[in-house]
């Protein structure tokens, strides 16, 4: 391949990712704005019904829009960052050609590695240890909310080489973090399937997202990672167009 | 009422069933325990605990008619049932059921 032709889709590749992380920034404040709703109704009708399960749902939401306006950040510094660097530069080592610089560059291993540090991909990474304690508070609050109640409904007649990325903190972080997170959301969507409710299909969205940030992270590719990012607020977008739909 | 469902073990929430006797109450105006229990499909044993905990949430309240007693929704059970009436759906799509 030319030194031209090599330029030619570093650019292309550069504003590709401008435009994933615009879309990423766009989905994750929507979704912000969603959950903190959400969060906000849950915890009214928790503090009048005096419901302590419904308090931890709530809670497990508002961890959820943390995560998300970090996200939301981490997304729009990246585009910035990426906007501006728009010129080309010669390679950090040794390269025969220039090209243009990204911010997980032409030959440089993922972000997550620990090989450089950025600081919009530390915060992205640090909400792998957000979201599974937002989700285990959900988790805990639902079961909480039901269990209370199945033992009513239970008296009789009612009814880089490998070494340096497995040392990076960051991506240990993200590694335990998905893992978790996909876990919690499995058991709440089989609690949700379980007590007979349909609205399992929002958290499967979520889940969905946190399998791709894995597979990303095993397979070091930052592109499904970007897609796991535009999945996740997908699921809260899901929630609230299955409210709109049915008034 | 179908046959065969109160044998059947389910799992409902709490805002379910406090949606449940809040709304029995404001059909009925003021309701019997026993009313409530049917309303709320619970046993008597967990509904008088809810009971007291909604009475003292001023949410509902007692009343004495002819040595019996009788409950009835207060202002405040009125605006939560109001709240509960509104947020209901939003609820069932963060996988609480009614």
């Amino acid at each position: 391949m030319s030194t031209g032709t090599k330029v030619t889709l570093l650019f292309v590749v550069n504003r590709l990712s401008i435009t994933l992380y615009v879309l990423i920034a766009l989905l994750n404040i929507a979704s912000f704005v969603i959950a903190v709703y959400i969060a906000y109704k849950t915890w009214r009708v928790s503090r009048i019904i005096k419901d302590s399960a419904l308090e931890l749902v709530s809670l497990g939401y508002i961890i959820l829009s943390i995560g998300l306006i970090l996200s939301f950040t981490a997304a729009t510094l990246s585009a910035i960052n990426l906007l501006s660097s728009t010129t080309t530069i010669p390679c950090p080592h040794y390269h025969e050609g220039w090209h243009t610089y990204s911010k997980w560059g032409y030959h440089e291993p993922p972000p997550w590695s620990g090989y450089r540090s950025y600081w919009s991909w530390s915060t992205i990474m640090f909400t792998g240890i957000v979201y599974p304690i937002a989700y285990l508070l959900i988790f805990i609050g639902l079961r909480k909310e039901y269990l209370s109640v199945t033992s009513i409904e239970q008296v009789p007649g009612k009814e880089e080489g490998v070494a340096s990325v497995l040392l990076s903190p960051i991506y240990l972080y993200g590694l335990i973090g998905e893992s978790a997170s996909i876990a919690l959301l499995f058991l709440t969507i089989y609690y949700v399937l379980k007590s007979d409710s349909s609205s399992w299909i929002g958290y499967f969205a979520l889940m969905i997202s946190h399998v791709l940030r894995l597979v990303a992270i095993l397979s070091d590719n930052p592109w499904i990672f970007l897609l796991g990012e535009i999945a996740r607020p997908l699921g809260l977008i899901i929630i609230m167009l299955g409210l709109v739909k049915k008034p | 009422m179908r046959s065969g469902a109160r044998y059947k073990t389910r799992y409902r929430s709490q805002a379910g069933i406090v949606y449940d006797i809040l709304e029995t109450l404001y059909e009925e105006g003021v309701s019997l325990p026993t009313r409530l229990m049917y309303g709320a499909r619970i046993p008597y044993d967990r509904l008088k605990e809810l009971l007291a905990k909604l009475e003292e949430s001023g949410l509902i309240e007692k009343e004495e008619i002819e040595g019996k007693t009788y409950y009835k929704l207060t202002k405040k059970g009125y605006e939560a049932l109001e709240e509960l009436r509104r947020v209901r759906k939003l609820l069932e799509h963060i996988g609480i059921r009614f």
